[in-house]
């Protein structure tokens, strides 16, 4: 799948970096981060606080906060035969808003903050609409009515005329898919959606997240820190650390034989409810660096169990350890397998 | 649950029932019943993991169990060494010394500390606050508690927002050990962590049960972090325990239909999972308006006309029996 032409593919990012100016000096938050996301697919970004998933989503749609630039790479959206960089567009001129929304719909996880507390929501969701269409006002009301009827909000007209406040989380959460859906954009962006949300409301609307990509063909980027939820919805999967893609594949590659140190701790740290509970879960020591901190070499090294002196010398490149399943480490040996620890650490 | 030990912490047919006012005269419109009769037993050692959905009371139950609140009905005993005895009405130096027994950890740890003093400090004070008037047993006591919990003894001297947010919640359960209590109550102490993090601090406090022999009340929203602490597990929905079982049973023993429907809904690693979901509808009804008889009737796929008028109780499961009850009108009782 990632060896599929540049026709297949809707989202093509290719080496971004992504620094932030701070007091002392520039934070580099994004580190050659490349992604090839294949049409109608359904990618996770995931990783810890801090390891730059949701500045991936951001630089993506340009809305990085106003200290943050992409310093270099390209990123490349497919509309219909034309290729668009998305990075070269001015940030607010009209072919990036024209996109924005229209194109590409994006997800945000607090409901609350991103919903205008003072209007009513279906106007929210139309406005979206009258942006970007020549309709009339009522037209657009008849499709927000719709759209919220298929997104199992109940009484949809009466539900148009309500605030914000009046709605529960996982309502707020459908009215965000509403407009984040309502252009019909190919390709969606959700940022830890779920993750305010319990549950049995969580797998409602991953539900119908997964049913929009299955029925209306459109592609996901789903930005989440849950292992688990990951492996029910994903197809492909990016695990990144510290600005970074550590690891890339497709589910069954990836939670179901992790190669990169990093994937395998984390995996081994998510207590499961099938899990022996008499095993101690397994920790990473430490925790992770600031950005600040690691300028060269592997960003794990500082609590990888495998690491040796070769690990902070140089930039360690992804190498593949089986078609389409890239891990980017040095330990691993000519079958992509790890070194075994005397001890135990590694949990095979 | 064997019947000659008795509880050191007895929760019974607890109620906490918020007024809700309206109208220019503030008059009671009526009540949010954030808990509706929940009956519970801590035993020594033991620790009793409380899993529900927002809203489901888990939250409210730990603020009374540590009296943080005053419940609008029922009992609660705690064993102090002589027996149980009613602590509801506990005033003064008498409270003061059910605190020190009975601590809290909350979720957030950066509000729980203040933010200009000093965390070796802020500690110091729990432990003058509690009588410890000897300064070098609360620092041996101090250096004790962060040994356990593994904070450098030098980090004491600096502030809250120096840690990270693990260290901090480590630092807020030292802060607890130090006037070694018998019973913590944890309220979702590791949900605003990191999964590696969280594991670090999972561990640790299973760490502190071996050595101690403390008892836990680990309120969480994460069924997978609460089979793996605890022992038992109590389920709530809408302000009552539907049901409690041995940890190691889950999930295969679940019988009451909403914990099996919020077992369903954990998103799994194993791929079979998917299989056999259940999809709840609708959203948990307002505590306002609760509906009559079995409060999850509105939502229960195996719903029956009796449940519609009567509240089922808390009876020994018929099915496992043992340690598990559950509360819905399926089950006859053992």
């Amino acid at each position: 799948m990632s060896r599929s032409t540049n026709k297949d593919l809707i989202l093509d990012l290719k080496s971004v970096n992504v620094k932030f100016k701070v007091e002392d000096g520039t934070l580099h938050i994004l580190r050659d981060v490349s992604l090839s996301i294949p049409r109608g697919s359904f990618l996770c970004v995931v990783g810890e606080s801090g390891c730059g998933k949701s500045v991936t989503a951001q630089a993506i749609v340009q809305l990085l906060p106003d200290n943050g630039e992409i310093s270099s790479g390209d990123i490349l959206f497919s509309q219909g035969d034309q290729v668009v960089e998305l990075n070269k567009l001015e940030k607010f001129g009209k072919q990036m808003r024209d996109i924005r929304g229209a194109k590409i719909g994006m997800i945000f996880q607090d409901t609350l903050s991103s919903l205008n507390p003072a209007h009513k929501v279906g106007r929210q969701v139309a406005e979206s609409l009258l942006q970007h269409f020549p309709i009339s006002k009522d037209e657009a009301r008849t499709r927000v009515v719709e759209l919220f009827r298929k997104l199992g909000i109940p009484d949809p007209e009466r539900r148009y005329e309500a605030y914000p406040h009046e709605f529960s989380g996982g309502m707020r959460q459908r009215v965000m898919i509403a407009i984040a859906t309502i252009c019909e954009p190919d390709l969606v962006i959700a940022d830890e959606p779920t993750t305010a949300l319990d549950v049995t409301i969580q797998a409602q609307i991953m539900t119908l997240l997964k049913d929009l990509q299955k029925s209306a063909g459109k592609t996901f980027i789903l930005i989440t820190h849950n292992m688990a939820l990951v492996s029910e919805v994903a197809d492909h999967v990016a695990v990144m650390y510290l600005g970074r893609v550590v690891e890339y594949g497709t589910v069954e590659q990836v939670l179901r034989d992790p190669r990169h140190p990093y994937t395998k701790a984390l995996m081994a740290s998510v207590p499961n409810l099938d899990a022996d509970k008499n095993v101690d879960l397994q920790t990473v020591d430490g925790q992770t660096p600031s950005p600040a901190e690691v300028t060269v070499g592997c960003e794990f090294a500082g609590r990888c169990p495998y690491v040796i002196a070769a690990c902070t010398e140089k930039t360690i490149q992804m190498t593949q350890v089986s078609p389409g399943h890239d891990v980017r480490c040095i330990r691993l040996d000519s079958n992509g397998k790890l070194p075994v620890l005397i001890g135990g650490a590694s949990n095979e | 649950m064997n019947n000659t030990r008795t509880p050191l912490y007895k929760v019974g047919q607890i109620k906490k029932h918020f007024p809700v006012l309206g109208g220019i005269l503030r008059r009671t419109k009526g009540y949010v019943k954030a808990l509706d009769g929940v009956d519970l037993e801590v035993f020594r050692g033991e620790t009793i993991a409380v899993i529900g959905e927002s809203g489901c009371g888990k939250t409210t139950l730990g603020r009374m169990l540590a009296l943080l609140d005053k419940p609008t009905g029922g009992e609660l005993s705690f064993d102090f060494g002589q027996g149980l005895q009613d602590v509801t009405s506990l005033r003064g130096e008498d409270q003061m010394r059910f605190r020190k027994k009975v601590q809290m950890i909350f979720q957030d740890p950066y509000t729980s500390f203040n933010p200009r003093q000093r965390v070796g400090a802020a500690m110091d004070e729990v432990l003058r606050v509690h009588g410890v008037t000897d300064e070098a047993e609360r620092t041996a006591r101090i250096l004790e508690a962060c040994e356990m919990v593994n904070i450098r003894p030098e980090y004491l001297q600096r502030y809250p927002h120096e840690f990270s947010g693990g260290q901090r919640q480590r630092l807020a359960i030292a802060r607890c050990l130090a006037t070694k209590p018998e019973l913590i109550i944890a309220d979702e102490i590791v949900s605003a962590l990191d999964v590696s993090i969280q594991a670090q601090i999972v561990n640790l406090l299973l760490k502190i049960q071996k050595e101690t022999g403390l008892s836990f009340i680990f309120v969480t929203h994460d069924v997978a972090v609460a089979r793996y602490v605890g022992h038992r597990v109590a389920v709530m929905y809408l302000g009552n325990v539907v049901e409690i079982l041995p940890a190691d049973s889950l999930p295969d023993a679940a019988e009451h239909p909403y914990t099996i429907a919020l077992l369903s809904a954990v998103p799994s690693m194993n791929p079979t999972a998917k299989d056999h979901r259940v999809v709840l509808q609708g959203e948990v009804p307002s505590p306002i308006d609760m509906p009559s008889g079995c409060a999850f009737s509105t939502r229960c796929p195996s719903v029956m006309d009796i449940c519609r008028t009567e509240r089922p109780v808390l009876k020994i499961s018929n099915i496992s029996k043992g340690g598990h009850q559950v509360a819905c009108h399926v089950n006859k009782g053992a």
